[in-house]
């Protein structure tokens, strides 16, 4: 189960996402799958050729699975492509999941790092029509951009 | 080892409260109780009162939340490099459930309190109230604070003592009753005391001057000449 599993999650096709460089795409930075592929990262011999909508289809994933995925994008050392994006909401919206979506959309965000002025804006151009569809709201108009309630650390309990 | 892993479930027995015992994946155990799953577990209607594997399962663990995610004891975090733990975080009442059945439907209709609360239901805390600084250095330079001020009282407090008291083992008395003493049982005689004394004449050998001030000589001439 966790074979079928994994290979339907296919980490290595993230990594053979289609290489356009779309215009708007902020300079000095390179698209996800031009950073190749991880074979220390991917359970299964790396994908080279096609591209990863016709291996995969994310759109019709379980939520256990999506959670997965999230779970690994938060792992790698990148920033989705917004193709994969809008496939990981139109999951969440088949499998009726609100706050996932937005959590995914704040994994998203934070994975700029400091680059995040630059790619954020460049993300939500791309994927505001299909938000826009789904009628997911974005983290501006939610207030996720800042912290909202401030918790106490479990640490210093 | 056991015993003592077993004494730790002591307080829940004596409760009379169940221990929970992590599922175990012998299939040919488990295949028993997971015989018709659904018409044992569920009682009520609403979404989210419904089974899911593992329910019966983990409850005394997790109460009545619902595991969405892979982990074989589900336990939920709050993390930026585990953004999607195994459960979601609140249990379900029956406005959830309602809201649920409304996530359903078109994500237009639904509120932005709506859709907050759907969030807050599967995550306790946002990623960004994850990243934010928690002012724990208030607290360490604070606690410090106190202790300094404890330090402080105490040296005042000791620090005022009466600075003539002289305790009595530094007084000359005292002194010279002990040098008779160790001389008398010839205690270090080889490196010490009883080296500088001349044994055979009863008296200090000239080196023992240097340990002499113009007070102490008196006394030492007199012991020298007692003996």
């Amino acid at each position: 189960m966790i074979r079928s599993a994994c290979k339907r999650i296919g980490l290595s096709a993230l990594n053979a996402v289609s290489k356009q460089i779309k215009s708007g795409c902020p300079s000095g930075l390179r698209p996800y799958s031009e950073t190749g592929p991880r074979p220390h990262t991917s359970l299964y011999p790396v994908v080279s050729e096609g591209t990863w909508l016709e291996k995969n289809n994310y759109a019709q994933f379980d939520g256990w699975e999506l959670r997965q995925l999230i779970n690994f994008v938060a792992a790698d050392d990148g920033v989705p492509e917004p193709e994969i994006i809008i496939e990981v909401l139109k999951g969440c919206r088949n499998n009726n999941d609100y706050a996932l979506a937005t959590r995914f959309l704040e994994v998203v965000r934070l994975k700029g790092g400091n680059k995040m002025s630059e790619t954020w804006p460049y993300i939500m151009q791309e994927i505001g029509p299909t938000m826009q569809e789904l009628g997911i709201s974005t983290l501006k108009e939610m207030g996720y951009e800042e912290p909202e309630l401030w918790l106490e650390n479990v640490d210093d309990m | 080892m056991t015993t003592l892993n077993m004494l730790r479930c002591a307080p829940r027995a004596l409760k009379k409260q169940p221990i929970w015992v992590a599922p175990s994946r012998n299939i040919a155990l488990t295949s028993v109780n997971r015989d018709a799953p659904a018409t044992t577990g569920s009682k009520a209607v609403l979404p989210g009162h419904e089974y899911y594997p593992g329910k019966e399962e983990y409850s005394p663990v997790i109460g009545h939340r619902e595991i969405v995610g892979h982990g074989e004891i589900p336990y939920y975090t709050d993390s930026f490099t585990v953004p999607c733990p195994a459960i979601r975080f609140r249990e379900v009442d029956e406005a959830l459930g309602k809201l649920r059945e409304k996530e359903k439907g078109d994500w237009k209709l639904l509120s932005l309190e709506d859709k907050k609360t759907l969030y807050r239901a599967s995550f306790n805390s946002t990623l960004e109230e994850v990243r934010a600084p928690s002012g724990d250095w208030k607290r360490c330079i604070g606690d410090n604070a106190i202790l300094m001020a404890l330090m402080f009282l105490g040296v005042s407090v000791i620090g005022f003592a009466d600075p003539q008291y002289e305790p009595k083992t530094v007084t000359n008395e005292w002194v010279d009753a002990q040098t008779e003493y160790l001389i008398k049982r010839r205690v270090q005689p080889v490196d010490g005391i009883a080296s500088w004394y001349d044994y055979e004449n009863n008296k200090f050998k000239p080196t023992w001057s240097i340990f002499t001030t113009k007070e102490t000589s008196k006394s030492v001439k007199t012991l020298s000449e007692k003996e």
